[in-house]
């Protein structure tokens, strides 16, 4: 990254900073709270969360690409479905792909992998950002946006797991003295976790914020 | 060009690559999906006939395999059983033994049971309850106690609809295969 900062253009001095919003400032499940529902359906074990994220990364970058290289093209009253089919093309690509390669994998996600077509976030940045800028920023932008998703569903799949199942990516790391919180592993224990975890982030802005003001 | 045109031109051009490029994706892809569902299978059947080293397909309509050790002699018979669970569909493969008179193995294939509770359904303490079941009395389950008779098994704690699913899955399937003259 630090030829990011080297370089005197203020084009590529953008770059890192449109690359690290989807990281924290307006990461999109602790800030943005957007795509909540595979968020809260996949995290139940670490694993399922970094499958999930990686399968989104895929579908928003190289969507973003696509939009963003053919933004001239478009025609305004129609741009929602085209963004959809395009984005849907690559979600199916990737469907396929993980049926083929990781079939372990793949049954795990289940019908959520499809669902990542309706993820508000893919559409949410080829909307507001990938059809309105050059190739090169709108590749910082889901590249952002999408590991933001990612590290974000690794923790909540996390704490999930840990505390639900006593293990971490399938490796036990509670020993037999834990009973596991089932709970964790369904929905409610989704919700709880994810609350802890945006109050945790928010708490964390706050003080950051108040320690730039003094 | 008139507005309506350039409409139409942009959806036919994103549908055209969208199809094109998923049929290249399709065509690489489905061979291998094939064959994950044909290891997959293969694997439960290796799973429920101990000792098998191959099997094949002896009855079509019931899709019952019979399986052979290294020595070209049979080691059981193996199909799938399917019914309704507490959430989905529970997809079981049973394993029976050459002279039909117990299970030799059960294994399930696909379930979307409660993680944690009902998904214990997949866990071999509970699947290995059912081996050496004998096939002439229907499969019971009871509540928080070992099993007192043979064809008894014990249910999961907090699971019992999951566990009664799966025993009634079972029972229905094997009355099913007993009645087919072979």
């Amino acid at each position: 990254m630090s030829e990011f900062i080297m370089k005197t253009s203020s084009n590529t001095l953008k770059k890192s900073s449109v690359f690290m919003r989807g990281i924290w400032k307006e990461n999109p499940v602790f800030r943005q709270l957007l795509g909540m529902c595979p968020t809260l359906a996949v995290t139940n074990s670490a694993e399922n969360g970094l499958s999930m994220g990686l399968a989104t990364l895929f579908a928003v970058v190289s969507s973003g690409l696509v939009i963003s290289a053919l933004r001239k093209v478009f025609v305004k009253e129609i741009r929602i479905v085209s963004y959809t089919v395009i984005i849907a093309t690559f979600v199916t690509i990737a469907d396929l792909f993980m049926a083929a390669k990781v079939p372990e994998i793949s049954k795990n996600l289940g019908p959520y992998i499809p669902l990542i077509v309706v993820n508000c976030l893919i559409l949410g940045r080829q909307e507001a950002f990938t059809s309105k800028n050059k190739i090169g920023l709108s590749l910082m932008d889901t590249l952002g946006f999408g590991l933001g998703f990612t590290w974000a569903l690794i923790v909540l799949g996390a704490v999930r797991e840990i505390l639900g199942s006593g293990t971490l990516f399938n490796f036990p790391v509670l020993g037999n003295w834990f009973e596991p919180w089932v709970i964790m592993v369904l929905p409610a224990g989704a919700f709880i976790t994810l609350g802890f975890l945006i109050a945790l982030v928010n708490y964390i802005t706050q003080s950051q914020a108040e320690a730039h003001c003094k | 060009m008139p507005h309506f045109i350039r409409v139409a031109g942009v959806l036919m051009g994103i549908g055209f690559f969208s199809a094109f490029f998923l049929s290249l994706m399709a065509d690489y892809a489905y061979p291998l999906i094939e064959k994950n569902r044909e290891a997959r299978l293969r694997k439960s059947i290796y799973t429920v006939l101990p000792e098998t080293k191959t099997y094949h397909l002896v009855n079509n309509e019931n899709n019952i395999y019979k399986g052979l050790n290294k020595d070209s002699i049979g080691t059981g018979y193996a199909f799938v059983a399917e019914g309704g669970g507490y959430q989905g569909i529970i997809k079981i493969m049973i394993g029976i033994d050459i002279l039909k008179k117990k299970i030799s193995g059960l294994k399930i294939l696909e379930n979307v049971e409660t993680p944690g509770l009902g998904s214990k359904i997949s866990s071999d303490k509970f699947q290995n309850q059912f081996i050496g079941k004998l096939l002439n009395k229907p499969i019971e389950y009871i509540l928080n106690k070992n099993p007192q008779a043979p064809f008894e098994i014990q249910a999961i704690t907090g699971a019992t609809i999951s566990t009664r699913a799966v025993v009634n899955i079972v029972n229905k399937r094997i009355q099913e295969v007993k009645s087919i003259p072979e």
